[in-house]
């Protein structure tokens, strides 16, 4: 098979997966770094506490993570307006509050946080025209919108909101290809379907979609080497295992990528040194494509010991069930 | 001009040549350099002020989990003087930084060069239009800005001159401008007016040229660009060639040119010329914007964004705009004459038919002389709207053809080839019944009968055009199909692909 232009060649030789060097990478995370990686990456660690504490979780070592520590972290961060922000003395962002919320019903600890404030911030940062905004300045997004309608679901409190005015908004951004873009009129990617059609799961609308189109649209993005790539010529990215996965998941048709050269694209991404897993064989891994490596495992159903993994919220099945949460899925289609 | 490679001069830089600057300069430098990273004097002055933040404990508990840095523990006056120590020439760099800004507001491109600490050589370089930091400063002073920013933030009782925010500011975000909250400070002092909003176009470009894909700076310019066309002192000419909004699209071709596949930079670019029109600007002019953008993808042809951007083009100029693009063209009926020429031409070269041939020549034939006959103006400008329409679509599936000729294997052109045959039956579709539009809204209530007899014919000839384009694509698809899938194995495959989803939007000719 020649390479492409926009490929990669995976290694001759590819590792099993390296559970355990995974969870010690993702423990000490941070403990080694400098001051200078320390400011260069606080503007995002409600994050980063976020995908570190559910990849642990899916590896059934979240008992080795020092619950009180973050929850009182998370306190701290959450603001007067309501929002929550990525660290001690950042800005309240909708990102970092969606982040913080997943964490918290991980721990099982909403009451942490004041949840009314919580509510009442995310409830401000709808548009008439149904979009959100990120934060107070007024940019808008899909992602916004995604981590708005998750957030106020695993409250349950989506009541507060007009959810048919959020689902017109995100069926602005659909594109002759099936696919969803950030804006109305913006390029299709694969990021933006995941927010999309996570959105459409929670909310129960995933029949205004064009299924098999999307869903093929979304299979083309899977390349010789076995990786996925986010948009047309684009290189492959472990981080797209996910976004691609799990909407193929809701839509009911993961079986139409090749599964096996995808695992063996996402373990020729582990880091056999240091453990952790990068976007591309060879490259610095780092907790975020770690969570998504390890969520795409899950996903496939392979027999690795995860924990199986919710495709709608990316936060573990047993805290969707917990929650008693329900998002929609289209049943498996040939 | 490359900085990396020349060799600053000391008199255009702002790093005056006065030997009362360089001593002092050199004095800095040599206090930096005792406890630069390059030697352990240096380590032993940081990593004790670290040690809070990367805390030991016993088990495996993730220090990134909940940070403590110093900032959070200490703010007493004796730790300022310490991190004054840590980077004493900080500030310098910092307000030479900000004076190469200040002084050039045509600045185009930032870049870290790479280069050991020289003590008589300030790390500002600036040259013309390009400012460039040596590589060696980058981490004391990023850190040296973060500290002070976040001692700021954390004591809401210390009052700081919003000139000295700013400058720390520049520095955070010209070095990493991925931080939120440095942005919205920075949009609180142009909106409590300390700092000049035009001016803060000129850094963040720099800020993009260095990090072409940055979400937050593209953001900050949006912001920026709705504070000044709706502040209320703020007044602007729609009509005036210095829009600030060309300035927007020079910047989103930059970002374009230096990250291939720039999603952010493109989704500026259709903002812009969303806010263009919900602004009433006539500058820039979509002509421009429509021939600019094709030359940028004809460059390009691997860049999938940059076609997905003449889709959002295509999609408003054919079927969403009030105004018209081209329509001083309209006005000049040999243009119009001309759109009608090359469509069929276009036809004419893709068929082989001979009865086909035939029936092609009877409707151009039609629509020149019968068609020309009517006398509604009304009526005429439709139809050359609607040529107009098709120029659109013409000019784009020739600019494909050919790039898929000319290029192997790529797969943006191919994607791109499916949006063609996508907007075709949808223009089909949305002009099917465009004539009896035309006539339903009746103006004139006389000459029914003659009306009647005319929109059938004009609605036969419109699906019969139709037809034919159809025919025309189909067979250039097949001939450009043919020669992709014999040339190369994996563009066989992006052609199979194709012609399935050619299938799967029900493109086919109709009887």
């Amino acid at each position: 098979m020649p390479v492409l232009k926009h490929d990669i060649e995976l290694p001759a030789s590819v590792p099993e997966l390296l559970l355990e060097k995974h969870a010690n990478f993702l423990l000490s995370y941070g403990t080694d770094k400098d001051e200078y990686m320390y400011c260069m990456t606080e503007h995002m660690r409600m994050s980063g506490m976020y995908w570190g504490l559910t990849a642990l979780d899916l590896m059934g070592k979240l008992e080795q993570t020092n619950r009180n520590e973050v929850l009182e972290f998370i306190a701290q961060c959450q603001t007067e307006s309501g929002g929550i922000a990525a660290s001690l003395q950042h800005d309240p962002h909708i990102l970092y509050t969606l982040s913080a919320v997943q964490i918290l019903c991980i721990y099982n600890a909403l009451d942490t946080i004041d949840i009314e404030k919580v509510v009442k911030y995310v409830k401000e940062r709808q548009q008439p025209d149904g979009s959100f905004t990120g934060d107070i300045w007024g940019e808008i997004d899909m992602r916004f919108s995604f981590c708005a309608v998750a957030t106020l679901s695993l409250l349950n409190r989506l009541d507060v909101i007009d959810v048919e005015k959020a689902v017109e908004f995100v069926m602005k951004c659909m594109n002759f290809d099936g696919g969803f873009g950030s804006k109305p009129g913006a390029e299709s990617h694969a990021g933006m379907i995941y927010c999309s059609i996570g959105l459409l799961s929670i909310t129960g609308n995933l029949h205004l979609v064009d299924a098999d189109q999307l869903s093929w649209w979304l299979c083309e993005r899977q390349l010789p080497s076995g990786g996925l790539n986010g948009r047309p010529e684009k290189l492959p990215d472990v981080c797209y295992s996910w976004w691609v996965l799990s909407a193929l998941t809701i839509l009911g048709r993961l079986h139409w990528v090749n599964k096996e050269q995808l695992v063996k694209f996402v373990l020729a991404c582990q880091d056999t040194e240091s453990g952790g897993f990068s976007d591309r064989p060879g490259d610095i891994a780092d907790p975020f494509h770690t969570l998504f490596g390890l969520t795409a495992l899950s996903l496939l159903n392979t027999d690795y010991p995860l924990k199986k993994i919710n495709p709608t919220y990316c936060m573990p099945e047993y805290v969707i069930q917990r929650l008693h949460l329900k998002p929609a899925r289209l049943d498996q289609s040939n | 001009m490359d900085l990396t490679s020349s060799q600053p001069q000391l008199g255009t830089s702002d790093f005056a040549p006065s030997e009362f600057k360089r001593s002092r300069l050199a004095e800095n430098f040599k206090q930096y350099r005792s406890i630069s990273p390059h030697t352990s004097a240096e380590k032993r002055y940081i990593v004790p002020a670290l040690k809070g933040a990367v805390r030991e404990t016993e088990g495996l508990i993730v220090c990134q989990f909940v940070p403590n840095f110093p900032r959070h523990v200490t703010n007493n006056s004796d730790e300022v003087t310490m991190q004054d120590d840590i980077f004493p020439a900080a500030e310098k760099i910092l307000s030479d930084i900000e004076n190469a800004v200040k002084k050039n507001p045509s600045l185009k491109s930032f870049e870290i060069i790479p280069a050991e600490d020289n003590e008589n050589k300030s790390p500002v370089f600036h040259q013309e239009d390009c400012l460039g930091l040596a590589s060696w400063c980058v981490q004391p002073l990023y850190c040296y800005a973060y500290r002070r920013l976040f001692e700021l933030r954390q004591n809401k009782h210390r009052r700081e001159e919003p000139s000295t925010i700013a400058r720390w500011l520049l520095g955070a975000l010209l070095l990493n401008p991925d931080v939120t909250t440095f942005w919205n400070m920075r949009r609180e002092l142009v909106r409590s007016h300390k700092l000049e909003a035009s001016e803060e176009f000129f850094f963040s470009r720099l800020v993009l040229y260095h990090k072409p894909k940055c979400f937050e700076a593209f953001a900050y310019r949006r912001w920026l660009l709705s504070y000044i066309l709706n502040s209320k002192d703020g007044h602007y000419d729609p009509e005036s060639v210095e829009s600030p909004l060309c300035r927007e699209l020079d910047i989103a071709t930059t970002c374009a040119d230096r990250y291939a596949s720039n999603y952010h930079a493109w989704s500026h670019r259709r903002h812009v010329i969303t806010l263009r029109e919900s602004r009433g600007f006539a500058y820039p002019t979509l002509e421009t914007e429509w021939k600019n953008s094709l030359t940028w993808c004809q460059r390009h042809v691997s860049d999938y964004s940059g076609l997905s951007y003449r889709q959002f083009l295509l999609n408003k100029y054919m079927f969403e705009l009030k105004e018209l693009p081209r329509e001083s063209f309209i006005k000049c009926p040999d243009v119009g004459e001309q759109w009608k020429e090359e469509l069929f031409a276009y036809i004419k070269s893709n068929i082989s038919d001979t009865g086909d041939m035939h029936q092609l020549q009877r409707l151009y034939d039609w629509m020149n002389t019968e068609f020309r006959a009517i006398t509604s103006s009304r009526r005429r400008q439709r139809q050359t709207t609607y040529f107009r329409a098709l120029s659109y679509w013409l000019e784009e599936c020739r600019a494909n053809d050919s790039a898929i000729c000319t290029y192997n294997d790529h797969e943006a052109l191919w994607c791109h080839r499916r949006f063609l045959a996508y907007l075709l039956l949808r223009f089909m579709a949305s002009n099917h019944s465009y004539h009896e539009d035309e006539y339903a809204d009746g103006r004139s209530v006389d000459e029914s009968a003659e009306r009647k007899n005319i929109q059938k014919s004009l609605t036969n000839d419109v699906t019969v055009c139709h037809d034919f384009l159809v025919q025309a694509f189909r067979a250039r698809t097949n001939k450009i199909a043919d020669l992709a899938t014999k040339r190369d194995q994996h563009e066989k495959m992006l052609v199979e692909r194709f012609f399935k989803f050619l299938q799967s939007i029900g493109f086919e000719i109709r009887s």
